[in-house]
């Protein structure tokens, strides 16, 4: 009688199981957006706005038409690519918390050509995509190297070098990049040949979105399908084994984190060259960091940021509209960012100390 | 270039103003780091602190009781991420981060739920101003330092009663041992977990006196959104530049405000530095110091480590 | 000697993993004797310093405590019944000062007694030992950070002392200044435990013996009347029962590897090495045998090209085939998938590629052979390594080692948590590899199987090669004594067959 109780049990929880079967990692990343979503729909109702409305709201402003659509989209792009910057870093062992100072670096770079050279027609996007990358490359190799020669700890130097590059905008836009007789802090404005064009008329969408998920398949593919993202990955993962294979990890460490850092400053070039299309201080309010967020809330995964990005993105443009429709708070947006990542952090602590580690500060 | 005393003494002032909120909280971080535990979330407790000072200034009208509310609801707010971050050993560096997000919508909601718009009414005077006898008429330094907002007072007493504890008091050494060798702080016998829980609330209580201040003191019992500005992530660097030595928290954060406040009275003084390079100084001076100091095993070794007993390898 | 403090009465640990490290295991210690703790690695001396120490408890029987049973379930339990413990591995404050470190530890009235400085010279004046209170414990020498430990273990007032491994990390001529250490506190009623691995030294210098051999108790006594050469029987015991020789004596050629008077500094648990002279010939199998922590992992690393000698030469030849003793952390990349560990080094050599990215099809199929080949078991060979069993982990290790091609290949600890058949596979994989000419250097603290493989037998003991045995020299009777006995520098016996 309780034998074959105890072998259906059995077998149920086993389907039940099966059917769970998706990794570890993925199933505490759902369970902590499930969690903030209904932290998120409670602080609605707690508002007395109707849920039903609220969402259709919601869901109109974040996917609704094409305008938000692509607003979301443009909200999506900086966060995605200082996502994918982090997550490379962080992939080949290097705790990069300096996605906000490579953005504003990679923001100052796409001025540089301009400045330079003056509006020289079409070959301006071009450079001034490529110094913007390479801006936000060379400021991120420094804490590498720091790393290397004095064993400088790259939490403390990135989050550091994020106040340097901030105070450096500012003073550049006060200064040198004022346009004579402007009290305002910004710089001159790009001339419409080196801007990210618009993709479709009426909208925010430039350019830059399509790059940015460009950059996401480029990175998957490098960390997948090449010797050199293998090695990347193994030596932020298993440093003893690549030490083994008689492999430099600082070699590692350095191109990892100047490929973070060109991807950092792509962010900040593309808010630039397809948003504000001159440089403006205190453009970014903390992008850097929600970029980071969405690197571990993506299990580190360059397809994972696209999903996270996205949901960040929508988040953003769906609570524009709750503001100005239902007059809820668009603090919801940050409450909304923040929760998952809290939630993941707990989670995954809780089950590290359980002995099943979902990922590790470098895996 | 002259300048007269009381150019002087009304910039050494601004300069304690200016540093007073970062000051208070690098204190904290200080002591948390200490043992153990890395509070990336500082701003985020700052931000607690302050909202819940304008919540408190608003429901008693006293500016007193506001700072009180609002360290209140930093050590509150500092507790519930010490669940994360030291019982339930989630990352320090991804809790924060995600804190320090949340604090900010947070904050906002509160701001726009419970506070109202109109500016606080009744003086604050009790909490800005508290002329100190005889000293506040001292040349030049009464003024500066002797004529402040007894927050200041306060928060220099602190400083030296911290560095007391740190240095000769049996609560110090174990509080650096756990930051140092947790493993073997728990060999000998002493409960890691609960010293740690403390440290981390007595940052939230400092960072929430901050935030207060900053609300309170500086900002005339106005909270803005977002109003810490990055003050947080200052004060941890000030943390680390002042090698987790109370005084020496004070005189960095003081060096710092002066800077700050050289872009106000620098024009008097005859500098002509932009300011966001001032601004950038102390950073640039922070890291040429962590480099110097390089691999000199110079943090608490056990700095950010969840501790585990049988520690996972 | 009246009555034992502490008594192991009749105690047996199996471990969850169902390995039963203790069986039935009776130790009795006395206040004021000095009581070593013999027996080779995996003998079971770590356990039942664990056990007495509250870090285990024990499956089966007890401990007495002046004749009461009492349970220590945790650290605290054995510290406030008086227990103190010397790690291997230090449990020290490092930034602290010497003060400090014992403050810290200190319960109550012992606070008290050590506030002042003038306080802390005096309690260590005691035991005979002299340092400066304020000196910054990073900034002593190993020896002196030892003495710390020590007399951090006897602040609370302890009555029994355990001591894991002292001697390991100390100079010979620093062992005698620890003895007389030890011998102070013993003095003062203390009952001292020392775990070694060392005959010479405990003949020398403690009062009893209890020796262990797997998990059991093979022999006790006083050492007054015990024979060097009896207690070495009873730590490694006779005659080898299991396993026969794999394969014929084969006599090396052409030298690949060459360490001239290699020496490496001491340091953190263990001896470092000195002055020692190597020469491994092509198409032979040379073992390396020794008790763990006696200058391995430096001679490992020293074969990896990790690091380089302090002193004296090392000649290595273009590409060392690498099976680490660490399989989870250098061995593989636990993430990686099997087909990727397999072929790692490889795919760095700019092989299985195709247009500039991965030929994942390729490697698969490569993979899968050497799969095939090497036995594995694994459901694929894009199963993350993490997945497999120790054995199989272990397979990987090996195949890669093997596909390398290298003249010379280095395993340490092979077959380490292996079972049996897997055990028997790698040491079968070894011969072939000798067979075909590879030199195959392998360290192992398993004196069994490196007699069933090698040709020729090194012996590491303190950080110096203390004899050579080759053919069929090659017995536990001779080994032995190499392993356990005192390093005597410019003595070293050389036996052959």
């Amino acid at each position: 009688m309780a034998e074959p109780m105890a072998d259906q049990m059995g077998a149920a929880l086993g389907l039940i199981r099966r059917a769970l079967s998706v990794p570890l990692s993925m199933r505490v990343t759902l369970a902590a957006f499930a969690g903030s979503l209904v932290i998120g729909l409670m602080l609605i109702g707690l508002l007395g706005v109707p849920l039903g409305a609220a969402a259709r709201v919601a869901a109109a402003g974040a996917f609704g038409d094409m305008r938000a659509i692509s607003d979301t989209l443009v909200f999506m792009t900086p966060r995605l690519l200082v996502a994918l910057g982090a997550l490379v870093a962080i992939r080949g062992g290097m705790f990069n918390l300096g996605g906000e100072g490579q953005l504003q670096m990679g923001a100052i770079g796409a001025m540089l050509p301009f400045l330079a050279f003056g509006d020289i027609g079409v070959a301006l996007l071009p450079l001034a995509i490529l110094s913007g990358a390479i801006c936000g490359g060379i400021w991120a190799t420094i804490p590498a190297l720091l790393k290397l020669w004095r064993g400088a700890d790259e939490v403390i130097v990135t989050l550091l070098m994020n106040f340097i590059a901030i105070f450096f905008l500012k003073y550049l836009v006060q200064g040198p990049m004022q346009p004579v007789g402007s009290n305002f802090n910004m710089s001159a404005q790009l001339p419409s040949a080196g801007t990210l064009p618009l993709l479709i008329e009426g909208t925010r969408l430039h350019l830059g979105v399509v790059l940015a998920l460009v950059v996401a398949f480029g990175v998957w593919v490098m960390l997948q399908h090449t010797a050199f993202g293998l090695a990347l990955r193994a030596s932020g993962a298993s440093p003893g084994f690549v030490r083994l294979q008689g492999q430099s990890a600082g070699r590692m460490i350095v191109s990892s984190m100047a490929i973070s850092g060109m991807i950092g400053g792509l962010a900040g070039a593309f808010e630039v060259l397809g948003v504000q299309y001159r440089l403006i201080d205190g453009f970014s309010a903390g992008l850097g960091f929600e970029g980071l967020a969405v690197a571990f809330l993506a299990g580190l995964e360059p397809m994972g940021a696209v999903v996270v990005s996205l949901y960040f993105g929508a988040i953003n443009s769906a609570t524009l509209s709750l503001q100005s429709q239902l007059s809820i708070p668009s603090a919801l947006a940050e409450i909304l960012s923040g929760l998952p990542i809290i939630l993941l952090a707990v989670i995954s602590g809780v089950l590290l100390a359980k002995g099943r580690p979902v990922w590790t500060s470098t895996r | 270039m002259d300048f007269d005393a009381v150019t002087i003494a009304l910039f050494l002032a601004a300069g304690v103003r200016l540093c007073l909120p970062v000051a208070l909280a690098a204190l904290g971080e200080a002591v948390s780091e200490r043992a153990g535990v890395f509070t990336i979330g500082l701003e985020g407790l700052m931000l607690f602190g302050a909202v819940a000072s304008a919540v408190g200034l608003a429901m008693t009208g006293s500016p007193l009781m506001a700072l009180v509310i609002g360290t209140g609801g930093g050590a509150a707010a500092a507790f519930v991420l010490a669940l994360g971050t030291v019982l339930a050993r989630a990352n320090q560096i991804v809790m924060g981060i995600g804190f320090n997000l949340l604090a900010i919508g947070a904050t906002s909601l509160i701001r726009q739920l419970v506070l109202t718009n109109a500016p606080p009414t009744g003086s604050l005077r009790t909490v800005t101003m508290m002329k100190l006898p005889w000293l506040a008429d001292l040349p030049v330094v009464g003024r500066a330092f002797f004529s402040q907002s007894p927050v200041f007072y306060l928060a220099v007493v602190i400083a030296v009663l911290l560095w007391a504890m740190l240095r000769y008091s049996r609560l110090g050494l174990v509080l650096r041992a756990v930051g140092e060798n947790a493993a073997a702080t728990d060999a000998a016998g002493l409960p890691v977990l609960p010293i740690r829980m403390g440290a981390a609330v007595f940052t939230g209580v400092m960072a929430g006196l901050g935030g207060a201040t900053l609300c309170i003191v500086a900002s005339g019992g106005t909270f803005v959104d977002n109003m810490t500005a990055g003050r947080g992530y200052l004060a941890i660097a000030i943390a680390i530049f002042a090698r987790w030595k109370p005084v020496r928290v004070m005189l960095v954060a003081f060096v710092l405000g002066l800077l700050e406040a050289l872009q106000f009275q620098g024009q008097y003084l005859g500098i002509q530095i932009a300011t966001p390079l001032l601004m950038a100084a102390p950073f640039v001076v922070a890291l040429i110091a962590w480099i110097a100091i390089g691999r000199a095993g110079a943090a608490p070794a056990d700095l950010g480590r969840p501790f585990l007993r049988g520690e996972l390898r | 000697m009246s009555a034992p403090i502490i008594k192991c009465d009749h105690v047996s640990k199996r471990y969850p993993n169902g390995f039963l490290a203790l069986e039935n295991v009776t130790v009795d210690l006395y206040p004021g004797e000095i009581h070593a703790l013999l027996g080779e690695n995996g003998a079971g001396k770590s356990t039942l310093m664990n056990i007495l120490y509250g870090v285990h408890e024990p499956t089966g029987g007890g401990l007495l405590l002046n004749g009461r049973e009492v349970r220590h379930t945790r650290p605290g339990d054995a510290i406030a019944n008086g227990i103190g413990m010397v790690h291997q591995h230090f449990k020290l404050v490092m930034p602290f000062t010497v003060a400090e470190n014992l403050a810290l530890v200190a319960k109550g009235a012992a606070r008290a007694r050590l506030r002042r400085h003038a306080d802390v010279r005096t309690f260590m004046a005691e035991f005979g030992i002299e340092l400066d209170p304020g000196a910054v414990l990073g900034d002593l020498p190993l020896a002196l950070q030892q003495r710390v430990e020590i007399l951090k273990a006897l602040v609370n007032e302890s009555r029994i002392l355990l001591l894991d491994e002292p001697s390991t990390i100390l100079a010979p001529s620093e062992v005698g200044a620890l003895y007389d250490t030890l011998r102070r506190i013993r003095d003062r009623g203390t009952a001292v435990a020392v775990v070694t691995h060392n005959v010479d030294e405990v003949l020398a210098n403690a009062d009893r013996y209890t020796v262990l051999r797997r998990g059991r108790t093979v022999g006790t006594g006083h050492i007054a009347g015990a024979d060097a050469d009896a207690l070495v029987e009873l730590i490694v015991g006779r005659s080898v029962a299991t396993g026969s020789r794999i394969g014929p004596y084969r006599t090396g050629g052409e030298p690949r590897l060459v360490l001239a008077g290699v020496s490496i500094r001491p340091g953190r648990g263990s001896p470092g090495l000195s002055n020692v002279d190597l020469e491994l010939r092509a198409g032979e199998v040379v073992g390396v045998a020794g008790v763990e922590g006696n200058g391995q992992t430096e001679l490992f690393e020293l074969l990896a090209g990790q690091r380089l000698p302090d002193q004296g030469r090392i000649t290595l030849p273009k590409a060392v085939a690498l099976v680490p003793q660490d399989r989870h952390h250098e061995g593989l990349s636990l993430d990686l998938p099997v087909s990727q560990n397999l072929l790692y080094s490889e795919i760095m050599r700019r092989r299985y590629r195709r247009a500039g990215l991965l030929d994942h099809a390729a490697i698969g199929n490569r993979a899968e052979a050497m799969i095939e080949a090497a036995d594995i078991r694994t459901r694929s060979h894009a199963t993350p390594a993490r997945a497999l069993s120790g054995g199989n982990q272990q397979k990987i290790v090996l195949a890669r080692a093997m596909a390398e091609d290298a003249p010379v290949i280095a395993v340490y600890q092979p077959t380490r948590g292996l079972d049996v058949a897997a055990a028997e596979a790698v040491l079968a994989r070894l011969a072939e590899a000798a067979d075909r000419g590879t030199t195959v250097v392998m360290i192992s603290s398993n004196i069994e199987e490196l007699i069933r493989v090698s040709d020729r037998i090194v012996v590491l003991n303190g950080g110096r090669v203390t004899g050579e045995v080759s053919g069929a020299g090659m017995v536990i009777e001779k080994i032995g004594p190499l392993m356990t006995r005192a390093v005597a520098p410019g003595k070293e016996g050389v036996a052959h067959g």
